[in-house]
């Protein structure tokens, strides 16, 4: 029993990894860009399909087929940003969003229709014992996801891109006026937020099968990741992200995964009763511009 | 006293905005506030509206005390007030959002429409009661929000520079409904603004806040005097002396 | 002001008209398949007003509207099937269970933003709609039977729900023109300067999902009833989105609103008749479209036409239109 909850435990952290990618792009668009996207999972479950499709049934290479991710990623966001999220609206953008994950859900149930796929690849296990063991792909993606996350992180403290970014995210008049191009640099940065999304996807692909609902899961990670975390908080995201992973595997390994959507959301709705702003996070005061 | 700010110290983050700030006001009096651009006047303001959490320090109104009250309560305790940025509901008529304020002490709809149309009267602009919000220019805007804070029946009025944005005839006429409010209403007055020459004319007592701190207070006499003051407001290198000789 | 008759002959009145026309029309009519039609449209006005309490007027985006349905036809079929309540019982069942969830999701909107609100909504709607396909006690998969003397004929359903729309849309007028509605606008408006005219906004938000859970509750009622059964899928995103869609082409915040988009309802029950289920989920491509282009270009629906907009009364911006006029030539 005790080796089996180190094993959940042991996975649990691999995935989390993931999830925590997965959610802090969220919580960047979220928390930082102030876009409402409430097309996300289902941007995740395109990018799953996507290269599914790409390796599996079309034969393209891997890095070609990464490529494609990548792109299409990209241009959805800047699609996104063009199409729905122009204004700056939040029930608009909540209602768009959530109109054009609806669109993208049934345009891959019409195209590739429900039936789940994966790939179905033999996992090489590592054993730390002979009841312990993690697969080698889970262990590649959650060191992946951690670099790529530190990368980002990088990114946006040290070049100049990353700050500008973080100049309008704060505040946009006086970042044009100091020479940032305010509009566009909120399209960069929500093309790169893509970027995560897309790399998470195929990450996401070599561990699991995907099916058109797939997206609302990720989606209920990432809204329980970021609301754990306080929205906004990227490197915070990284850790419940891992806190979260466990508690899913432990959940689904020792009650059964259909508790895991119920369990999840219910502690989802006690942490925003109780501590909407994150749960390690204290309370600052901010001032209020009316 | 009838209201009295104690000690109020506010910090975001780093930033002190405002350090031990004492105010005290009288029933009845007119009680401005000034100070040059980023000096925590409008952080002082919000803090007796209820919009800022004061860190340390107390706010007295009326023998009880305010202190981080949610600025509802605060309205309901008897202070409106009027925000530095007009405020609007854009898409209501103007007799309606005017019966938002009436409605804070008036539960039927009646009584509370009679008195929002009292107030919309007093300001004078009873005959645009049904023009949306959003088709009045600035000045009938800075009206309706004068009215729609008169309709809280306050004891206390907080505004936050309502003459901000306005034309000087506008200004000497708002100037008259202040002084009305003051008069007729016996509603005690505190008010923010940072052009000394409409405040001089008004106050009874004048507070001078200079980054997060009250560097003076007194009459407006005493006030302009003060060499703090005009160094506040005029720099290091201005030389008070050589102002007074002819 | 005294009008006279040519101030009644306008849009309004005619599209009135015809309206009442076509409600009297149809139950004489009595083609079965119509019948249903008329049925489902009147439902989703009486829903469709009810989410435009909460998102129209009180400004807090409901997008799984269908929560609140779902919880009003499970409280019926389980009240009656499980619990052997009377109607009354079963109705009450569902508003009970309905305001318990108004009350998370509207303590959780008022405090934060309206960003929270919806995640808190997806999340029980989630937690909802997967308990419902898993628990015996509300029928797995396959759903709960109503008790068969509790059908009712065709026309006696289409008057029940006429009853019922007229009634949420009466609910509506009543509340826009009351202290509520007045509380609920300003706080949409500009919650900032709402509460420091001492609006209580935590109070109102939170009725504001009560009232609206509440009305969606009965209809979902009425739809135990129409069904005579229920499964999972009175949860589904396709009726938030067509709750949404019904508002958001008619008009946000507007008592006619849903009635002027509930032909959108009409088109979808008479394609879904000829077209092959394969294209089913080709459709919810389509109507997504549709309310994404008006939430973008017309977001406040055909209501917001300048033909509804009430004439200006106001004698000095007509003179300003003059004067524009005049400066433009």
């Amino acid at each position: 029993m005790g080796s089996a909850i180190l094993g959940y435990v042991l996975n649990g952290i691999c995935i989390g990894g993931v999830y925590g990618l997965v959610s802090s792009a969220w919580s960047f668009q979220c928390g930082a860009l102030k876009f409402a996207n409430f097309a996300y999972g289902a941007s995740i479950m395109l990018s799953m399909y996507i290269t599914y499709f790409s390796i599996r049934e079309w034969n393209i290479p891997l890095p070609i087929a990464v490529l494609i991710v990548l792109v299409m990623d990209i241009c959805l966001g800047f699609l996104m940003r063009k199409t729905v999220l122009w204004r700056h609206d939040r029930n608009t953008q909540i209602l768009c969003t959530m109109g054009l994950s609806l669109i993208i859900i049934n345009l891959v149930d019409f195209v590739f229709t429900s039936y789940p796929r994966d790939f179905g690849i033999l996992e090489t296990r590592i054993f730390f014992t002979d009841s312990i063991s993690i697969g080698r792909t889970q262990l590649i993606c959650f060191v992946m996801s951690a670099v790529i996350l530190i990368t980002f992180q990088m990114f946006l403290s040290k070049t100049w891109t990353g700050r500008s970014i973080r100049a309008v995210v704060q505040n946009k008049e006086v970042a044009t006026l100091m020479g940032v191009k305010g509009a566009r640099t909120l399209d960069l940065a929500f093309a790169l937020s893509y970027i995560l999304i897309a790399v998470a996807g195929i990450m996401l692909m070599s561990m699991y099968q995907v099916e058109p609902a797939y997206g609302d899961r990720m989606q209920s990670i990432a809204f329980i990741v970021c609301v754990s975390a306080g929205l906004g908080n990227l490197s915070g995201a990284f850790m419940s992200g891992i806190l979260v992973g466990v508690l899913e595997q432990l959940i689904v390994g020792l009650l059964g995964a259909q508790f895991r959507t119920p369990i999840l959301y219910g502690l989802f709705v006690i942490i925003l009763l109780a501590r909407p702003h994150g749960i390690f996070t204290r309370k600052q005061n901010v001032a209020r511009s009316i | 006293m009838f209201f009295k700010v104690e000690n109020s110290t506010i910090a975001f983050g780093g930033l002190v905005a405002n350090k031990d700030v004492n105010v005290e006001v009288e029933k009845g009096q007119i009680v401005g506030l000034i100070g040059p651009n980023g000096a925590g006047k409008s952080t002082l303001f919000k803090s007796i509206s209820g919009f800022n959490k004061i860190d340390s320090g107390h706010i007295w109104f009326d023998g009880r005390e305010i202190t981080n009250l949610e600025p509802n309560h605060v309205c309901k305790a008897g202070i409106a007030c009027t925000f530095q940025k007009a405020q609007s509901f854009a898409d209501m008529t103007l007799e309606e959002s005017v019966l938002v304020g009436a409605y804070c002490r008036r539960k039927s709809k009646k009584e509370a429409l009679a008195y929002a149309r009292e107030m919309i009267g007093f300001v004078g602009l009873a005959e645009k009661q049904t023009v949306k919000i959003s088709k009045l220019n600035m000045y009938e805007r800075k009206k309706a929000e004068l009215a729609a804070a008169l309709a809280t029946q306050p004891q206390m009025l907080l505004l936050d520079e309502l003459f901000a944005g306005l034309v000087p005839t506008e200004v000497g006429y708002i100037l008259e409904y202040v002084k009305k409010v003051n008069r007729e209403l016996g509603i005690t007055l505190l008010i923010v603004e940072h052009v000394l020459k409409v405040i001089m004319s008004l106050c009874d007592k004048i507070y001078v806040l200079e980054y997060g701190q009250i560097i003076a207070s007194g009459s407006p006499a005493e006030v302009t005097s003060d060499p703090k003051v005009i160094k506040a407001y005029l720099g290091d290198d201005y030389d008070v002396t050589a102002d007074q000789q002819p | 002001m005294k009008k006279d008759l040519k101030d009644y002959l306008n849009i309004k009145t005619l599209l009135l008209v015809l309206l009442v026309a076509l409600v009297i029309f149809i139950p004489v009519w009595g083609n079965r398949r119509y019948m249903n039609i008329a049925i489902l449209v009147l439902m989703y006005i009486g829903l469709g007003e009810s989410w435009n309490l909460l998102s129209g007027m009180s400004g807090l985006f409901s997008i799984a509207h269908a929560l609140f349905f779902g919880l009003g036809v499970y409280g019926m079929t389980i009240g009656m099937t499980k619990l052997g309540l009377p109607v009354v019982g079963g109705i009450l069942l569902g508003l009970a269970a309905n305001v318990v969830m108004a009350l998370i999701v509207g303590f959780v909107g008022s405090k934060l933003s309206g960003l929270y609100f919806t995640m808190a909504l997806i999340a029980l709607h989630a937690i909802i709609y997967t308990l419902a396909g898993q628990m015996s006690f509300t029928g797995y998969a396959l759903g709960l039977s109503m008790p068969r003397e509790y059908l009712m004929s065709r026309r006696a359903l289409y008057f029940l729900v006429l009853g019922l729309a007229i009634l949420m849309m009466l609910i509506f007028v009543w509340v826009r023109k009351s202290r509520i509605g007045t509380n609920f606008v300003a706080l949409k408006e500009n919650p900032d300067l709402a509460v420091s005219l001492g609006s209580n906004i935590r109070g109102w938000r939170i009725l504001a999902v009560i009232i609206s859970a509440m009305m969606a509750s009965i209809m979902g009622a009425f739809y135990a009833f129409y069904m005579m059964a229920n499964t999972p899928e009175v949860f589904a995103s396709t009726i938030s989105l067509r709750i949404i869609m019904v508002c958001m082409v008619g008009g946000l915040g507007n008592v006619w609103g849903p009635v002027m988009g509930c032909w959108l309802i009409v088109f979808d029950e008479l394609v879904r008749g000829v077209m092959p289920s394969k294209f089913a989920s080709f459709a919810v491509v389509v109507y997504a479209l549709v309310l994404i282009v008006m939430a973008l270009l017309k977001p406040k629906g055909i209501m917001g036409s300048k033909i509804f907009q009430p004439k200006e009364t106001d004698a000095r911006s007509v003179e300003n239109k003059k004067a524009a006029a005049k400066a433009q030539k």
